[in-house]
């Protein structure tokens, strides 16, 4: 998300923060419309929220309840830095443009070049964007017989070399967790 | 959107799509996870979004790469960036802002990798 959209998703979900908070301390006794109101025309609209009784008065509740939640997770998590990875690999940007390079192809070209290691059974890769280059995380299933420092070595190699050779842009590291267990479920790709 | 404006879009989309599948390391354009398309009359040209939004024409290009030892996806994506202006050119655009061009997936021989 680029910096625009992320200031407008705090904008808003501060905003419903505040509308919710305030039609829930209104509909709850805690304070009264005027003196949570910046103008009159939200006195009257908070004046009609807490005017509701029975079924829509717990109506009323549960949704501003509800709504305050979302909101403060979403203000949350839109100010917690680089959680979220973006879907793209920048390799080039100009003045002609932006090339990039879909996350999941990547991703793809790692376990291709994975599967072509010997002994590797399953992969599951992973990228980060580090200030010194790619860092590359890939957790392999292998055979029991194969020796494990071998393949990790081979494997290093080969995806650091791949990835470098085809998208221009260096690898800081390749980590390798290997064990013998089957991956767990998750995007990992069966090679053998 | 006047009919002339998504007329003349299709047709850039259409010569800008056909000179890119013609670039050597090209796999395909618009097969890839995240559609991008011009739509225009009874007709839609995948892998190639084309828009006027701040003057000059910006070109989107989504391609799928073939995968190979040799395959270089900076360089394949500059020639894909010259084959496009080249075929603008052809067809008479003269304001031509950005050329974007996403790798959305590798292919080797008929399998992804």
């Amino acid at each position: 998300m680029n910096i625009f959209n992320r200031l407008l998703a705090l904008v808003v979900s501060a905003l419903l923060v505040i509308a919710a908070g305030a039609v829930l301390l209104v509909m709850l006794g805690l304070a009264e419309p005027a003196s949570l109101s910046p103008a009159p025309w939200f006195t009257d609209r908070l004046e009609d929220f807490a005017a509701l009784t029975g079924s829509d008065r717990a109506w009323t509740i549960t949704v501003a309840a509800v709504l305050l939640v979302v909101g403060l997770a979403l203000f949350v998590l839109e100010l917690l830095p680089g959680r979220r990875e973006p879907p793209r690999l920048t390799v080039r940007q100009d003045g002609m443009g932006r090339v990039t390079v879909d996350r999941r192809a990547v991703q793809d070209l790692v376990s291709w070049e994975a599967a072509q290691v010997e002994g590797v059974r399953e992969v599951r890769s992973h990228l980060l964007e580090g200030r010194d280059g790619l860092r590359v995380h890939c957790q392999v299933s292998v055979d029991p017989e194969t020796s494990v420092p071998e393949v990790t070595e081979t494997l290093q190699q080969r995806v650091k070399t791949a990835v470098e050779r085809h998208l221009g842009r260096a690898v800081a590291a390749v980590q390798v967790d290997a064990q013998v267990a089957p991956l767990a479920n998750g995007r990992a790709s069966r090679v053998r | 959107m006047p009919e002339h404006a998504a007329l003349d879009e299709i047709v850039i989309a259409r010569a800008v799509a056909a000179a890119v599948q013609r670039v050597p390391g090209v796999a395909g354009i618009g097969q890839g996870r995240h559609a991008t398309a011009t739509y225009g009359p009874n007709q839609v040209i995948r892998g190639v979004g084309v828009t006027r939004a701040r003057g000059p024409l910006d070109i989107d290009i989504h391609l799928t790469a073939a995968y190979g030892a040799a395959v270089d996806l900076p360089g394949l994506a500059e020639r894909v960036r010259e084959a496009a202006r080249a075929a603008l050119d052809d067809l008479g655009v003269e304001e031509v802002g950005r050329i974007d061009v996403t790798v959305e997936d590798l292919r080797v021989g008929g399998e992804q990798p």
